[in-house]
């Protein structure tokens, strides 16, 4: 039973979104302004906020919120619908929906929020990915089958981490060049394809079919979790 | 009107009367009064050579004394034109202390009397950029809460004997949507007083890791993505924002007018940036005129970039953007 708090100053909104969270099995505390936002935050799973708060300003209040409880998820509702103003709200927030959003959008996102975030308690010490386990304290990887260890040259663990810190997202060959040599990447340099294909050969099953760090042509690679 | 200060004009007068007095003096003495002093020195070579000596060493040290005075006030102008640089990265300017109560020090004071006007008229220019910037987040604020009450009342409807309704209703209000975030954009940027600020950046990189930053959006709506930079190392001068706009502008016009096609291509050559899609294109009416103003929108983008705009159809909408003048 997922515990929501919803700021939302319209009535017939906060009406609507209370009715539907409660229909769907969550229970819902709807506020009509942010004053109380911030002491209540504590006792919800998650936080949705409104933008236009009257009073207090709903971005102060979700920033408020976000620095006292890090962890917690919180969604804007924003009526700006600019990728910009998205990038800006995105910078404290989870998730940031337009209105006038869809019901089933809010529950979908409410729901991958908590799912993720039961996932993030367990991945700070071990993180299974296809048939290996990866411990990121000891910066030790197993293969799962044999429990053996695969011992990777430092350059391409760090490489491996850095897609595992980021994952699901793309980075390219810069970016992963950057944060792993920690100097600036020189156009054409191709050594992060010659570790990449290292780091293939030792950890995947048939590195000309990788199923862990996937390769976005044209763009950079991946490691789906 | 003050009374300009005149120290430095009567410096340089002194200067120039001790010129007058000295060098002459100098070589009266030199001729008349060191053979009288040392009357030992009555061979004509000797004396000359002493005499000139005498006249070339007093001349010396006159000539550093007018050096000096002359250094002086070359590094205070100096010093003058170096406050009044901006650079790249600052936009105001800082008033400067006043050096000494003179000609050059009431040329600081001006300065910066007018360092004052310029930074009290950029804050006023920031301050109505946030106004405006406030009112238009107002005005989407109290546009879009109708269109979401709307949504609300209409989740009450019967689904199954309006579906149909119901379906219709919220497709216009997706559309009403849509068309109110993009004339808010576009009222925000014709009338954006800010300044285009270039930067020096890798086309390449800087176009691969945007796409990076989309290609999760792309896969979500079941896009295939083709890429093909042609150069590793493509390097233009330009507002990295308003490119990113740019960019954005034409992502999300493929993603929504486009959508049926589900493909994306980005090309990148030493002259333009290609986006083309499998949609279809400019003349069918998709989705109402809400393509109109986003056309509207890149066209002003593109203006501001001094970046030529064309577009084609070629099995879908091609997007040229010649950033090569």
């Amino acid at each position: 039973m997922i515990s929501v708090l919803y700021v939302e100053d319209n009535v017939e909104i906060g009406e609507w979104v209370e009715r539907e969270l409660v229909d769907s099995g969550m229970t819902v505390t709807w506020l009509k302004s942010g004053d109380e936002a911030v002491s209540l935050a504590e006792n919800h799973e998650l936080v949705i906020l409104d933008v236009m708060l009257p009073g207090i300003d709903g971005f102060t209040v979700g920033q408020r919120i976000k620095n006292k409880y890090a962890d917690k998820p919180l969604i804007m509702l924003t009526a700006l619908g600019a990728v910009e103003d998205k990038v800006q709200g995105l910078g404290f927030a989870d998730d940031y929906l337009t209105k006038p959003f869809s019901m089933e959008e809010l529950i979908a996102r409410i729901n991958m929020l908590m799912r993720r975030q039961g996932q993030g308690q367990r991945q700070n010490e071990m993180i299974e990915i296809e048939h290996l386990k990866v411990y990121l304290n000891e910066h030790q990887v197993f293969d799962d089958r044999n429990d053996e260890e695969i011992r990777l040259t430092a350059k391409e663990l760090k490489i491996f981490f850095f897609l595992l810190e980021n994952k699901n997202q793309i980075l390219t060959k810069e970016q992963i060049y950057e944060a792993v040599w920690n100097e600036s990447y020189i156009a054409g340099d191709k050594s992060i394809n010659v570790h990449i294909r290292h780091l293939r050969e030792k950890i995947e099953d048939d590195s000309s079919q990788p199923k862990i760090i996937e390769t976005i042509r044209g763009i950079g690679y991946r490691v789906r979790l | 009107m003050k009374k300009t200060k005149r120290r430095l004009l009567y410096q340089f007068i002194v200067l120039t009367l001790i010129g007058i007095v000295i060098l002459p003096f100098s070589l009266y003495i030199s001729v008349v009064i060191i053979p009288t002093i040392f009357p030992n020195f009555t061979e004509l070579k000797s004396r000359y050579v002493i005499t000139f000596l005498l006249f070339f060493g007093i001349c010396l040290i006159y000539l550093i004394i007018s050096f000096y005075f002359f250094m002086r006030i070359r590094r205070r102008i100096v010093h003058l034109q170096k406050s009044m640089q901006l650079e790249n990265d600052r936009t105001e300017l800082e008033p400067i202390e006043i050096s000494q109560d003179d000609e050059i020090g009431e040329l600081e004071e001006s300065f910066n009397e007018m360092v004052q006007k310029l930074n009290e008229s950029y804050q006023k220019e920031l301050d109505e950029e946030k106004l405006r910037r406030t009112l238009i987040a107002n005005l989407s604020h109290d546009l879009k809460t109708p269109l979401t009450a709307m949504r609300a009342q209409m989740s009450s409807f019967d689904q199954n004997e309006y579906a149909k309704e119901v379906r219709t209703m919220n497709n216009n209000i997706d559309d009403i949507s849509h068309l109110i975030d993009s004339l808010l954009a576009f009222s925000l940027l014709s009338a954006n007083k800010h300044p285009y600020e270039e930067e020096n950046i890798n086309l390449s990189r800087h176009l691969r890791s945007y796409i990076a930053n989309w290609y999760l959006v792309f896969e979500e709506e079941g896009f295939t993505v083709d890429v093909d930079i042609q150069n590793e190392d493509i390097k233009i001068s330009t507002d990295i924002n308003m490119i990113n706009r740019l960019l954005n502008n034409i992502v999300q016009n493929v993603l929504r007018h486009a959508h049926d096609g589900k493909y994306i291509k980005f090309e990148l050559n030493n002259q333009a940036i290609i986006i083309s899609d499998k949609g279809r294109g400019l003349s069918e009416d998709s989705k109402g005129s809400g393509a109109g103003i986003g056309l509207k929108i890149m066209d002003l983008l593109a203006e501001k970039l001094g970046f030529n705009l064309n577009f084609k159809e070629d099995s879908g909408l091609v997007v040229t953007i010649n950033f090569d003048e």
